[in-house]
């Protein structure tokens, strides 16, 4: 009866615009009275959620990809990833992944790919002669690739939650954030083949040393976060701060982009956000404290293992259920309440983890770019100026390598665990 | 070299951007949230930086950052409740026609009993840890506590303005209160 409350008030609160963090809050609120506990808990334990070294990963990320999306920092590093693969068919497509995998290694965020990098990828791809669909379809389908190349915040989020090695499931990103951007690359091919899309200029190896000369002080930050967390020198949080400060002298000392009112509306809206993740961490950490000592999701898990004992069944099952929630929910809030549910499920059935959040994080991208909430597309549909129907329609093609990968990703473990065992050795 | 595109204009992009920048409202209580942001960044890159720099972090920087980080996080969502940014399920509100703006307002008393709740269950905790000291820093911990229980009446604060300005809209509109 207790858990009816909690999930019933959860929903009811949700579909009335109650911010989700507070529905999560009060939802546990009611559990809480309900079962008689100590009010003092919900406090407790949305503190105690909150308190966590790694978590102060999210705003510093957050920070660094907001100073590079200023600064002209964006409009470098796409001049580069022109120089090198623009002579491609259908060049700027390609343009458009090789610079959405570059700024991966300095954003956690699809959100701030599609906003920052997006606008310069439509207008240039308009200005050549690319239809708008597939302008569009590309930089929408090329911006999910951000949060699976580290840093990441979903991984952080997700790390944190289900007590996992976030250095571990950055590692596990890189090589799933590749094979997305490889998929996505075949897709741009294919089609560009199909409208003889123009290359973009012939390869030259000039331009792509004055453009690398341009490009190659914000090409470092990527590899200060990769290389530092992947040779363990830096953890993920001090990987954001380096960012972070890096990004800040790029910006104030090397560039002179940077004045005081820029930064203070930056850090703003950095604060804005961090704190909108930080209230759902808070209070879904109550909500799993009490599915926890409930052993709802254990109870969940054996439920599962008594109509199945594939493996594959549920890891299928599981996807789908991610795929229904992220179509719904944004992905910090899809992440929260759905690892307290899944974790015990996939130990259960010898899913690693790590493998877990990974294909977890990449469903819940697919989820940024369809209806009704596909926040990717309603930041591009304002950029493009492009219609929100129109974006919808322009992004679908997309949708089927970006599938292909989270499925080859789902089934071939290795392919995800490969690297962090590689570095941290097999576990 | 006929063939090169043209290189990007660094200065027109600027351009475009420092519309927003000088457009956006920073209020005297942002000043007060950016002070406590500069702080946080000043207490994690010491960490950072004794780590690597002084091979020896000093120890009490990383409890100071998580508990920074809390405050942060609950000064930071009475902006987000002011500017309306907090996550929610926007899609919703199309199914709502015109009882759209009688939903925002139950969501908004539903927010105010909420933070009402964590103002409650904060004061008890502050009862509860009087005893407790932080681990590294030399204060008990009810200060931390404290700090969220203020901030949370801030929330609270806002929220109640937020209500009477819904309802005085509402009667306004007046056929709404059937």
């Amino acid at each position: 009866m207790g858990l009816i409350i909690l999930f019933v008030s959860l929903f009811g609160l949700m579909l009335m615009r109650v911010p989700i963090a507070f529905a999560l809050a009060l939802s546990s609120f009611a559990y809480i009275l309900y079962s008689g506990l100590p009010t003092v808990l919900l406090m407790h334990n949305m503190v105690n959620g909150m308190d966590s070294f790694p978590l102060l990963a999210i705003p510093f990320f957050i920070l660094a990809g907001a100073l590079m999306n200023s600064a002209g920092i964006t409009a470098r590093i796409f001049g580069f990833a022109r120089a090198i693969v623009g002579w491609m068919h259908g060049g700027l497509g390609h343009v458009n992944i090789g610079a959405s995998i570059i700024f991966a290694g300095m954003s956690g965020a699809a959100v701030a790919d599609a906003g920052g990098l997006g606008a310069i990828e439509i207008k240039a791809m308009r200005e050549a002669g690319y239809d708008d669909d597939f302008s569009v379809g590309v930089t929408a389908a090329s911006s999910t690739i951000g949060p699976i190349i580290p840093p990441s915040l979903p991984l952080v989020i997700f790390g944190v939650m289900a007590s996992v090695s976030i250095g571990q499931l950055f590692l596990a990103g890189i090589v799933p954030g590749l094979l997305m951007a490889l998929a996505l690359s075949a897709m741009v091919w294919w089609r560009s083949r199909k409208r003889s899309y123009p290359r973009d200029a012939s390869f030259s190896p000039t331009t792509i040393v004055s453009r690398f000369k341009s490009a190659i002080l914000p090409l470092l930050t990527p590899v200060i976060i990769v290389g530092g967390i992947v040779s363990g020198a830096f953890t993920p949080t001090e990987a954001a701060i380096g960012a972070a400060a890096y990004a800040l002298i790029l910006g104030t000392l090397v560039y002179r982009t940077l004045t005081i009112r820029k930064l203070a509306v930056i850090s703003l809206e950095t604060i804005e956000t961090t704190a909108a993740i930080m209230m759902i961490v808070g209070a879904a950490a109550v909500f799993a404290w009490i599915l926890t000592t409930n052993q709802v999701a254990s109870q969940f898990a054996e439920f599962v293992l008594s109509f199945t004992e594939s493996k594959v069944v549920v890891l299928l099952l599981i996807m789908a259920v991610v795929l229904i929630v992220g179509l719904f929910m944004e992905t910090i809030a899809a992440i929260s309440i759905l690892v307290p549910v899944l974790m015990p499920v996939a130990t259960q059935f010898g899913i690693d983890p790590v493998h877990l959040g990974i294909i977890v994080i990449l469903n819940l991208m697919l989820g940024l770019l369809t209806p009704p909430v596909g926040m990717v597309l309603f930041v591009l549909s304002r950029v493009s100026k492009v219609p929100f129907e129109q974006c919808v329609r322009a992004t679908l093609p997309f949708l089927v390598p970006l599938l292909g990968i989270l499925l080859l990703l789902t089934f071939v473990p290795s392919l995800v665990l490969w690297l962090p065992d590689l570095v941290y050795g097999s576990s | 070299m006929s063939q090169t595109p043209p290189e990007i204009d660094f200065d027109a992009l600027a351009a475009e951007d420092d519309a927003h920048f000088q457009n956006y409202r920073i209020t005297l209580a942002d000043w007060g949230l950016l002070a406590l942001f500069g702080l946080l960044f000043g207490v994690v890159f010491l960490q950072f930086f004794t780590r690597y720099v002084l091979n020896d972090s000093i120890a009490w920087t990383e409890e100071a950052a998580r508990y920074l980080l809390i405050v942060l996080g609950f000064a930071g969502a009475i902006r987000c409740q002011a500017v309306g940014s907090h996550i929610v399920l926007e899609f919703v509100d199309k199914y709502y026609g015109p009882k759209l703006g009688l939903v925002h307002l139950f969501a908004l008393v539903v927010t105010f009993v909420l933070f009402a709740v964590i103002v409650w269950s904060a004061s008890e905790l502050i009862q509860r840890t009087s005893f407790q000291q932080m681990v590294s820093l030399p204060f008990p911990k009810y200060y931390l506590y404290t700090a969220v229980m203020v901030l949370a009446v801030g929330n609270l604060g806002v929220v109640a303005v937020q209500i009477l300005t819904r309802l005085k809209q509402l009667i306004r509109e007046g056929d709404k209160w059937d």
